[in-house]
């Protein structure tokens, strides 16, 4: 067992004073004068063998102790791993609370924090360590707290930030967010362009916020959603995006003026026609077969089609329509790096489609000129994983479709607005017997007061 | 009982209901100047007492002569005479009379029932000497409106003091009062029971009419005893610490002390009350004062 703060232990003699006071004759006992003293019997006193006083010494010498032991701060495991503070300075650090911009509390805490490798973020959103903590730039956009990978494992991890976008990593953290405003704000999920579907978290911090999302173009703007997010929460929503072009979908607060300027705003692109393109990597197709062998055998149409083995006998991506005939969608035999075009092909109403392609160009089938099916994707992967393979999957009933969803760029799903625990102190150790001393303190003086 | 801030403004609201009480001892007194108590010598009052034979000497203004016509002697009418007291309030000023510390204290009850009681004998034309057991700032009996003021402010100086010896009062009884007078004791009776009983012998051998007040407070009959070191307010050697609550063997005996102080008094011929601070004085004055017209005077 070690101690965080030792000093406090030069106290302990200090134990022996309820000891000493019970043993001095005249000081425990209180003084009463009461002219027929003669009429009370005497009992024996406290200061000989009874039981009660004697607990009651023991009791009173054991809450000095705990009281000076929590001074003390008892702690087990004190971790050798390194401490490491991030500061997100964002441009968030120069909101005014109080006529101050919230840095300089920050620089505070810094300064206390001064010891160990303070982090901050350039303008590319990467961290790089500083040794001066007097001259800390403030961006001047928002930065994203993204931490390099598995950084949390080998090192103490303390934030300091506003928390106003979201994170998920293991840390401690000093909230800077001024407890007077509120902050919500959006994270973008996923799109379906297909069906013209955002799914969306609406987050608020602070306090209850009362929100509203709007759609906006060129030519007009409408209202997709209003409603209340409870305080430190989320909120799930999916939305109907009314039009297509060039939209942005943005976040107001509306019962607090001084809500935190988030930028709570997407630009998202809902094209009227989806060009076929497609570009197939012949040994990625392979993989993608074995993959579909393997996690995804059969599939079942309404007619109880297995259209896995079709796939295995023919190499492609069929369906099977109401006649029983089977419709290609395209034939895997080809050569590397050929464009396809996807052609139109007739679907029943309750066929069952299995789709599988390497899909890094937009893709949309429709059905009698209507859009069933769509994709867009704009990374450029090269190298596709098998989880993106499994993304790419999917049977779906006419009418009643699983849509693909595309996941924006830069947006991640909430978990945690904040790490897991208020900053304690710097010392991470395994096991802490503050709060257990404190319990332990409580239960003596309630004793001490019955007994 | 209704106490109000200090003893004077006490005393005042009670003085207007003991105008016109009137209380007279059920024993012979001996005093200087006519009153209501009895006196053992006859003289030229009112109510006829007895017939005496003539004596050579006698005036013969008080002959019988209706007696004389029927028996053809000469007989004295002697009439009945009244006669005023010394009432001497002996008060005991020890501190044990200061429990519990806040007011009204036993001390408190103590001063105002002697000035009540003091102001209703003074009313009756009787002399009135104030007698505090420490032996200090003693007010030999006087009577009249000047023994008023002089009673009442000996009354408002007198404090709590610690040495308190009964054999000395003793003494000055057995040299300073001759005449039969009432003594009124108002204490707790909180002394050594031989000395006490010493005082009471003495007292009832000159043949005083003697009342007793014995003083309560109410925490006394039902204390909160807690732990800790009970003492004599008199004597702080004298302590005994309490650990056990033990309020039951307390209250008996509390009996039991009462009962033998009761059992002294009522041996010594004392007519005593047992007043506690929540009891209303005028109870008790009334009381007093339906008994003294009980006692056949």
């Amino acid at each position: 067992m070690e101690f965080l703060n030792p000093f406090f232990l030069y106290f302990l003699p200090l134990v022996i004073i309820p000891l000493i006071i019970n043993l001095i004759p005249g000081l425990s006992a209180k003084k009463i004068p009461f002219p027929l003293y003669f009429l009370l019997k005497q009992e024996k006193t406290g200061k000989g063998l009874n039981i009660r006083s004697i607990l009651k010494i023991i009791i009173r010498m054991l809450i000095i102790t705990t009281l000076i032991l929590i001074f003390a701060h008892p702690v087990i495991g004190k971790s050798n791993k390194k401490n490491i503070v991030i500061f997100d300075n964002s441009i968030y650090n120069k909101i005014l609370e109080k006529g101050k911009p919230i840095y300089l509390k920050a620089f505070k805490i810094l300064n206390r924090l001064s010891n160990n490798t303070i982090y901050i973020f350039d303008q590319n959103n990467n961290l790089y360590p500083i040794k001066n903590i007097k001259n800390i730039p403030i961006l001047n956009k928002p930065t994203q707290l993204f931490l390099p990978k598995n950084m949390d494992k080998f090192a103490h991890i303390t934030i300091i930030s506003s928390f106003t976008q979201p994170i998920n990593v293991n840390a401690q953290y000093v909230d800077l967010f001024p407890k007077l405003f509120v902050n919500a704000g959006i994270s973008f999920g996923k799109l379906s362009i297909v069906e013209k579907r955002l799914s969306l978290s609406l987050f608020s911090q602070n306090k209850k916020a009362v929100v509203e999302l709007f759609a906006q173009n060129n030519n007009r703007s409408i209202s997709l959603f209003h409603g209340s997010i409870p305080k430190n929460s989320s909120k799930k929503i999916y939305v109907k995006i009314p039009f297509t072009g060039k939209i942005k979908i943005s976040l107001k607060v509306k019962n607090y003026e001084d809500s935190f300027p988030n930028d709570n705003s997407i630009i998202i692109n809902i094209p009227n026609k989806i060009n076929f393109n497609l570009k197939y990597h012949n040994t990625e197709f392979k993989k993608f077969l074995s993959v579909l062998s393997k996690k995804i055998p059969i599939f079942y149409s309404s007619q109880g089609i297995l259209i896995s083995e079709h796939i295995t006998k023919e190499k492609g991506i069929f369906f099977l329509n109401k006649k029983g005939q089977l419709n290609t969608i395209f034939s895997p035999l080809l050569s590397n790096q050929q464009t396809f075009k996807l052609y139109s092909f007739p679907l029943e109403k309750k066929g069952t489609l299995l789709m599988a392609t390497v899909f890094n160009q937009p893709i949309a089938i429709y059905n009698n000129n209507q859009l069933v099916f769509g994709f867009n994707f704009e990374n450029n992967n090269k190298y596709l994983t098998e989880a993106f393979w499994n993304s790419f999957i999917g049977a779906f009933d006419y009418g009643l479709f699983k849509f693909f969803n595309a996941s924006l760029n830069n947006n991640m799903p909430i978990k945690h607005y904040k790490p897991k625990g208020r900053i304690k102190h710097l010392n991470n150790v395994k096991r802490d017997y503050q709060t257990l001393l404190i319990i332990i303190f409580i239960f003596l003086l309630i004793v001490e007061i019955f007994i | 009982m209704q106490y109000k801030n200090n003893f004077l403004t006490t005393l005042i609201h009670y003085t207007g209901a003991i105008e016109k009480m009137k209380i007279s001892g059920n024993k012979i007194l001996q005093g200087m100047f006519s009153g209501i108590h009895k006196s053992p010598y006859f003289g030229f009052g009112a109510d006829f007492e007895e017939n005496r034979g003539y004596n050579y000497g006698d005036n013969i203004k008080l002959i019988n002569w209706p007696l004389w016509a029927r028996t053809e002697k000469l007989y004295i009418k002697k009439f009945k005479e009244t006669t005023n007291s010394d009432i001497i309030i002996v008060m005991d000023n020890s501190l044990s009379m200061l429990y519990p510390g806040k007011e009204p204290t036993k001390f408190d009850l103590a001063k105002l029932y002697s000035g009540l009681l003091g102001l209703l004998f003074l009313n009756q034309m009787d002399r009135v000497g104030l007698f505090p057991m420490t032996g200090k700032n003693i007010i030999e009996p006087l009577r009249g409106n000047d023994a008023k003021d002089i009673f009442l402010q000996a009354l408002l100086q007198l404090q709590g003091e610690q040495k308190i010896s009964l054999n000395a009062i003793t003494n000055y009884f057995s040299e300073h009062i001759f005449r039969r007078s009432i003594v009124i004791l108002i204490s707790d009776f909180i002394f050594p029971y031989e000395e006490l009983e010493n005082f009471l012998n003495h007292l009832h051998f000159q043949n005083h009419l003697i009342i007793a007040l014995q003083l309560f407070h109410k925490e006394e009959k039902n204390p909160n005893i807690i732990r800790g070191i009970y003492f004599d307010p008199e004597n702080k050697k004298n302590a005994i610490p309490i650990n056990k609550i033990s309020k039951k063997s307390y209250l008996k005996a509390l009996e039991n002390w009462e009962n033998k102080i009761a059992n002294l008094l009522i041996s010594k011929e004392i007519l005593s009350f047992q007043l506690s601070t929540d009891l209303d004085p005028l109870k008790f004055l009334t009381s007093l004062e339906e008994r003294s017209n009980k006692w056949n005077f």
